[in-house]
């Protein structure tokens, strides 16, 4: 019955995500259940640790204050325009801190260089994002042509403190939530101050419960020979890295941004690792998949066509680049 | 017969959801409370060269208690992300019902027990008075097992009512956001 377990876990998913249930539940009910397969009947116990482990994991502290200015930006920075390509770029920027916090690449002083390569692709997205929206919008919407400087100032400043390595991810996601807030009773939009604090409150919720059932799923797949069975199917198309990224941007399709972010750096970062790849880098590839999924569905023709050359450019680079690390930046250079 | 049952379940679901609602309030209080650690951590740090002995636990307790407190509203509002599931042009009831036979039957059963089981973690960590003894500060244990028990009890119990409601087709069955669609503040 164990070594029916993992090729059988994908398939559960695929079944619990047809009759649209959450995905965070089919994971863990999923990953529950493989484990009473691989390791006995002591499935709720695991279920227990695994929530318990996300709960007191002092990396996963950045998420919340990240979440908290990405939900001030939501309620004074308007949606079009560069501001709203700001906004835009926000989520995915606080998703790489806390990915790149979690996998032991960032630190007070520590771990610099692989955090600039895992920031190096959302900030960058965010320059070609404001760059190409200033020149088309040209002035037109709300917001359309004019750079929000208080906003860019404030993730400039965030970002820059990151890098600096003087203080931790989740403190310097603090003292940016600070500035949000200040910005946001500035600007006279504190009618309902409660109301970006039980949003930012849920986002965190639903991120790290999401992380959680992931990192679940993963290492039960994993314990149950599924390291192997994704390798073998991943040979043909480049090797894990490669799966990973075409997964994540066609599951962003299906689930969402994050969530396909989350599940796909659960699950391919130990192979990636092993395979002597860097799992920051590869989680920033894995996030401008998933950003470049949705660009593709729905928009126009040559749109979608920059969208699907950006994917397959990510793909590719996922297949060849030796050191990941390495070669985010350059992906980027060549975006 | 099902109207009589939803007559009799109606004052306890709303008692859970009101549970969820309180809880996610509570949520964002440790959220601020966080935000305000954290930056007096980073000054302590610039002004001391270190930070404090308790700085460390506190936060991470209070991430786990914005984590864990907001998890029942989440599901109340269904903030998870879900694929698209079954077609378009499948009926919406059936949709639904198939979903809430998840809920009902396995979700909430399982998070329940692990909620079950954090219980009883939690009341032999009080018995014993039992120490984190990795920590330097050493708080007690017990608060913090007591919270992700209470936070995986009120989750299960939540999306069990909802998978109830969804079940039953009960007017006040949770709103169904579109699939793949994420929050715009979500931050993350």
């Amino acid at each position: 019955m164990s070594e029916l377990a993992a090729p059988l876990m994908p398939l559960a998913l695929l079944a619990a995500a047809a009759i649209g249930v959450p995905v965070v539940q089919a994971l863990l009910v999923i990953a529950a259940l493989g484990a009473a397969a691989v390791f006995g009947d002591n499935f709720v116990q695991l279920t227990h640790r695994a929530v318990e482990t996300s709960a007191s994991a002092y990396a996963l502290t950045a998420a919340a204050p990240f979440a908290l200015m990405g939900a001030l930006m939501a309620r004074t920075a308007p949606a079009a325009g560069p501001v709203g390509a700001l906004r835009a770029a926000a989520p995915p920027m606080a998703l790489t801190v806390v990915v790149a916090s979690a996998s032991g690449s960032a630190g007070v002083g520590a771990g610099t260089p692989a955090l600039v390569a895992a920031l190096a692709a959302p900030v960058a997205i965010l320059a070609l994002a404001l760059l190409v929206v200033a020149r088309v919008s040209g002035g037109g919407g709300v917001g359309g042509g004019r750079v929000d400087w208080p906003w860019t100032a404030i993730w400039g400043g965030t970002l820059a403190l990151l890098l600096s390595g003087l203080a931790a991810p989740a403190e310097t996601g603090a003292l940016g939530a600070l500035a949000a807030v200040g910005l946001t009773l500035w600007r006279g939009r504190a009618q309902a101050p409660a109301a970006p604090l039980i949003e930012a409150a849920q986002a965190t919720s639903v991120l790290l419960l999401t992380l959680c059932a992931a990192l679940f799923f993963a290492g039960v797949f994993v314990a149950g020979g599924g390291g192997g069975l994704a390798e073998a199917v991943a040979a043909p198309v480049g090797g894990p890295a490669a799966l990973g990224l075409a997964l994540a941007a066609a599951l962003s399709l299906a689930v969402g941004r994050a969530a396909a972010a989350v599940i796909c750096v659960a699950i391919f970062a130990p192979l990636v690792r092993a395979g002597g790849g860097e799992a920051a880098g590869f989680a920033a590839l894995v996030l401008i998949a998933a950003q470049a999924g949705p660009l593709v569905a729905g928009r126009r023709p040559v749109a979608a066509l920059a969208a699907l050359g950006a994917m397959a450019a990510v793909v590719a680079a996922g297949a060849l680049a030796p050191g990941l690390t390495d070669g985010a930046p350059a992906l980027i250079a060549g975006f | 017969m099902i109207h009589r049952l939803m007559r009799l379940l109606r004052p306890l679901l709303r008692a859970v959801d009101a549970a969820s609602r309180l809880s996610s309030w509570a949520g964002a209080l440790a959220l601020a409370a966080l935000v305000c650690l954290l930056v007096e951590e980073a000054a302590m740090r610039l002004a001391t060269g270190r930070g404090t002995a308790w700085g460390f636990d506190l936060v991470w307790m209070g991430a786990g208690a914005v984590f864990l407190l907001g998890l029942g509203r989440a599901a109340r509002d269904d903030r998870f992300a879900r694929a698209r599931g079954l077609p378009a042009w499948s009926p919406a009831r059936l949709r639904r019902i198939a979903r809430g036979i998840f809920e009902v039957f396995l979700f909430a059963p399982l998070v329940g027990a692990a909620g079950l089981f954090g219980w009883s973690r939690a009341l032999i960590a009080f018995q014993e008075g039992a120490v984190d003894r990795i920590s330097a500060w050493a708080p007690l244990l017990w608060p913090s097992q007591a919270l992700i028990a209470a936070a995986l009890t009120l989750m299960a119990a939540q999306v069990g009512a909802d998978g109830l409601r969804r079940i039953l087709n009960a007017p006040d069955a949770p709103p169904e956001r579109a699939p793949g669609a994420e929050s715009e503040g979500a931050g993350a």
